[in-house]
């Protein structure tokens, strides 16, 4: 069985950039790419390389913040991301947030931005996050030298919510047992999704379903289905020691994964209304303030159901203190709702996957007796 | 390295003599708010437990007896009264490295779910008293240990919850000069998003605590926490000169009544009694140590205080070194705000703010910077003369260790000063090592001593220097 060919999106990305498009890296979820697209830019989303060393980053930034952030800066240092034109990060997370002006004092981009983004849900947030992304319209407009009008918006928003529709529906492919696509394969996919113009990873995404639905499908023994919950993973090491101990992940809530398309950016006869209330109310995720469990975490409840769990893994990245802060009360509602729950933390290293697997095959075959 | 005294300074046995008499009040303040809350709650009165930098005006609009996790964090930390309650939140699933603070707030709440809301009642356990159990819990967002931990204590003892919102602006002046802070739209929209934010705090606190807030202590909060700036700057300006008025050992105790009791007459009382203490010392030409008329170093503190181990702040004596000046607890002098606080209070505290934020974004762009921390720290290494500087690596801090780095390498490329990065953290003494540290600091400040020589023969006058 032949597994999906993915195209390399950094080739894409330095092919572009030599023909002039203006590439625009960025961390989070909470980026409205819309914006970005809209503007005539190329939304990029940053991800690091796990396992290499991050030397010359010590040099500028510090050991105990998030290793992702850390190895991103390094590939900076190292050429990799040298097709790079500009960068948006924001208060997304504390290690984003201070690490800015390192960041734009040793990357100089030509253009650089940060938005201030509400933690709450709230009346006064919504009016907030407008004024920022008035702001953040006005800079790329300025950046790109285009007027980024209403309608410019309107095209951008529907081509995002159609790469969101492609991405979930790839996932739908997940719910079928044996899933028809492995974990890996996904990730892949919706990495290299995230590098592209969007129209490309339309294009993307429908080859990829496709093919997965002309006869792709995996045989597989295993019995296990995962769901796997945390924040950045961007690669698929991890996810193939987990497959390899016995278990499907068919379903996740990763900022690298299903957090990016749960849904759409209503169409408002004011774009900006949709984009502010999609930011503001639809991305579920630890960093935004939310009052009750309920709330919190009931979104995981819903996957594990729909693509029918038998356990989940959380994934906490080291220094990563918003899914630290939540990862025991999710712990607990999982298991309040008979979900079994395995933690494991990584250091964005190579070195942990000896410790995963051990893990991991405990907990499989514990599932596997259930 | 010479030493300039026979006493031998810089005991890890945590009582560090403080050369003010003021700054030794610090610690009656403290037990006196906490047996504030203590009394409130036996009164059935509210308590709320709050993150440092919540609206103090607000608070004292409503009459809170408020209690500040964090600091009482640092007090255990400074009586070695942390490790059990660490351990307990690390036992619950909460990662070890969070915020030590957090993990210490977290144990305690999780004692006090034990004791059913009580307060763990012996001196060996918990100091002074203890922290009474809150009604209401206030976070605030400026860093992440800021609201989810105020969330996570909330959801442990089921009290309600809110939080108070922080902007944050970051500018770019590498590859974007105008300053957002100059544009009037923007201004607008930041001061209008903190004045929303205040109201919807209130009215939440008024319905939680079924009263509503009296706008007359508001205002008088406000005129006070203004008056209690004016003084706390006043302090820091008259530490500028040499010798070195009142050390940082003093400030890290001082900072107590500015960020716990802020809009109180008690916080403005203690700063002018402070501000004529230092004033005094200065025209006296008191030195720090004792044994000299002038410091022979003068060093800058980076970052939060080292409360494993106070004793370094002495230690540095013994070697005619003086902590002049730390950034972490400065405050600039108060701007007066466009609207009188007696018509709109709420605009009048967005605008405070407003200012002081622009402040901060205009010092660091004189430096051809982003980073407004990085600002304020060239500019008093200059101001204070200073001939090295220790960045204090917090391993569990990331808002006040990210940067550092940076920081260090605009010192180097704008100044030369030596810098020494030193590890430790807030909370936690298995991060630790006095020895080490102390190791460390006579190593550099050999360094500090052959830096200074060379820029003397040079023919530039030392800053620790007259």
């Amino acid at each position: 069985m032949a597994g999906l060919t993915i195209p390399s999106r950094v080739e894409r990305a330095r092919v572009l950039h030599r023909q002039g498009k203006k590439i625009v890296g960025y961390f989070c979820c909470y980026t409205p790419v819309e914006l970005i697209t809209a503007a005539g830019l190329v939304p990029y989303r940053l991800t690091g390389s796990m396992g290499e060393l991050t030397a010359r980053a010590d040099g500028f930034v510090e050991p105990v913040m998030c290793p992702f952030v850390r190895s991103v800066f390094e590939m900076r240092l190292n050429g990799q991301y040298d097709f790079i034109d500009g960068l948006v990060m924001g208060n997304t997370c504390d290690t984003i947030n201070f690490s800015y002006t390192a960041f734009d004092d040793y990357w100089k981009p030509e253009f650089s931005h940060f938005l201030d983004i509400p933690h709450k849900v709230t009346e006064a947030a919504r009016t907030y996050y407008r004024s920022e992304f008035d702001r953040f319209r006005q800079a790329l407009a300025q950046y790109n030298s285009v007027e980024l009008s209403d309608e410019a918006l309107r095209q951008a928003i529907t081509r995002h919510n159609e790469n969101r529709a492609r991405q979930r529906e790839l996932y739908e492919l997940r719910k079928d047992e044996p899933p028809s696509v492995s974990a890996s394969e996904v990730l892949n996919t919706v990495i290299c999704n995230l590098g592209l113009p969007v129209d490309e990873g339309n294009r993307l995404l429908d080859d990829a379903i496709a093919r997965i639905k002309s006869g792709h499908a995996r045989q597989s023994g295993k019995k296990v289905r995962l769901l796997l919950w945390g924040g950045q993973l961007d690669n698929t090491k991890v996810l193939d020691t987990i497959e390899d101990c016995g278990a499907n992940i068919v379903v996740d809530d990763l900022c690298t994964g299903y957090r990016n398309f749960r849904q759409d950016v209503e169409t408002t006869p004011d774009p900006m209304a949709g984009l502010t209330g999609f930011y503001s109310d639809a991305q579920i995720c630890a960093r935004t303030y939310r009052d009750n469990v309920s709330e919190r975490f009931s979104h995981i409840k819903d996957l594990a159901r729909d693509f029918k769990v038998d356990g989940a893994i959380l994934y906490l990245l080291r220094y990563c203190d918003i899914n630290g802060f939540d990862m025991p009360f999710l712990r607990d509602y999982l298991e309040s709702i008979n979900i079994p729950v395995l933690v494991i933390e990584d250091d964005y290293s190579s070195g942990i996957l000896a410790q995963v697997r051990t893990r991991v095959q405990a907990f499989v075959e514990m599932l596997e007796q259930r | 390295m010479e030493r300039v005294t026979q006493r031998q300074l810089g005991g890890e046995d945590q009582r560090v003599e403080k050369t003010t008499r003021t700054t030794k009040l610090v610690s009656e303040l403290e037990k006196m708010q906490i047996r504030w809350a203590l009394e409130a709650a036996d009164k059935g009165e509210p308590v709320a437990w709050c993150m440092v930098g919540v609206q103090p005006e607000i608070i004292r609009g409503f009459g809170i007896a408020d209690v500040y996790p964090e600091n009482y964090a640092a007090i255990a930390s400074a009586k070695r009264q942390v490790v059990p309650y660490l351990e307990r939140a690390e036992s619950e699933g909460f990662p070890a490295f969070l915020c030590s603070y957090a993990r210490y707030g977290l144990g305690y709440t999780y004692r006090m779910l034990e004791l059913s809301g009580g307060v763990p009642p012996s001196p060996e356990e918990v100091p002074w008293g203890g922290m009474a159990r809150p009604d209401i819990i206030l976070g605030r967002a400026q860093c992440e240990p800021g609201y989810k931990w105020f969330q996570a204590m909330g959801k442990i003892l089921d009290v309600p919850v809110f939080i108070h919102e922080e902007k944050c602006i970051r500018i770019a002046p590498g590859s974007n000069p105008v300053l957002p802070y100059d544009d009037p739209e923007f201004r607008e929209a930041l001061i209008s998003a903190e004045i929303q934010d205040n109201k919807d705090m209130i009215a939440w606190l008024s319905e939680k605590l079924g009263r509503k807030i009296d706008w007359d202590r508001v205002i008088e909060a406000f005129y006070r926490h203004n008056e209690m700036r004016r003084l706390w700057n006043g302090v820091f300006e008259l530490r500028k000169s040499m010798p070195s008025p009142m050390p940082s050992e003093d400030m890290v105790s001082a900072l107590y009544p500015g960020y716990c009791l802020g809009g109180t007459q008690e916080a403005v009382d203690f700063y002018a009694k402070l501000y004529d203490e230092v004033k005094e010392r200065l025209e006296k030409k008191l030195c720090v140590i004792p044994e000299l008329s002038q410091e022979k170093y003068r060093l800058f503190w980076g970052g939060i205080g080292i409360w494993q181990y106070t004793g370094l702040y002495k230690y540095v004596q013994n070697f005619g070194a003086v902590f002049v000046t730390e950034n972490q607890y400065y405050r600039d002098a108060f701007v007066e705000t466009d609207t009188d606080p007696q018509k709109d209070p709420l605009r009048a505290i967005a605008e405070r703010h407003f200012y002081d934020a622009k402040i901060g974004a205009d010092r660091a762009r004189r430096f051809g910077t982003g980073d407004i921390r990085a600002g304020l720290v060239l500019e008093m290494l200059d101001s204070y003369r200073c001939d090295g500087a220790f960045l204090h690596f917090l391993i569990s801090c990331r808002p006040v260790v990210i940067g550092w780095t940076h920081t260090y390498n605009l010192i180097r490329d704008e100044s030369g000063i030596p810098t020494m990065s030193l590890e430790s953290d807030m909370c936690d003494p298995r991060s630790v090592s006095p020895a080490d540290i102390r190791n460390k600091t006579e190593a550099f400040l050999e360094m500090v001593a052959t830096y200074q020589q060379a820029r003397e023969k040079a023919g530039g006058s030392a800053p620790g220097k007259a």
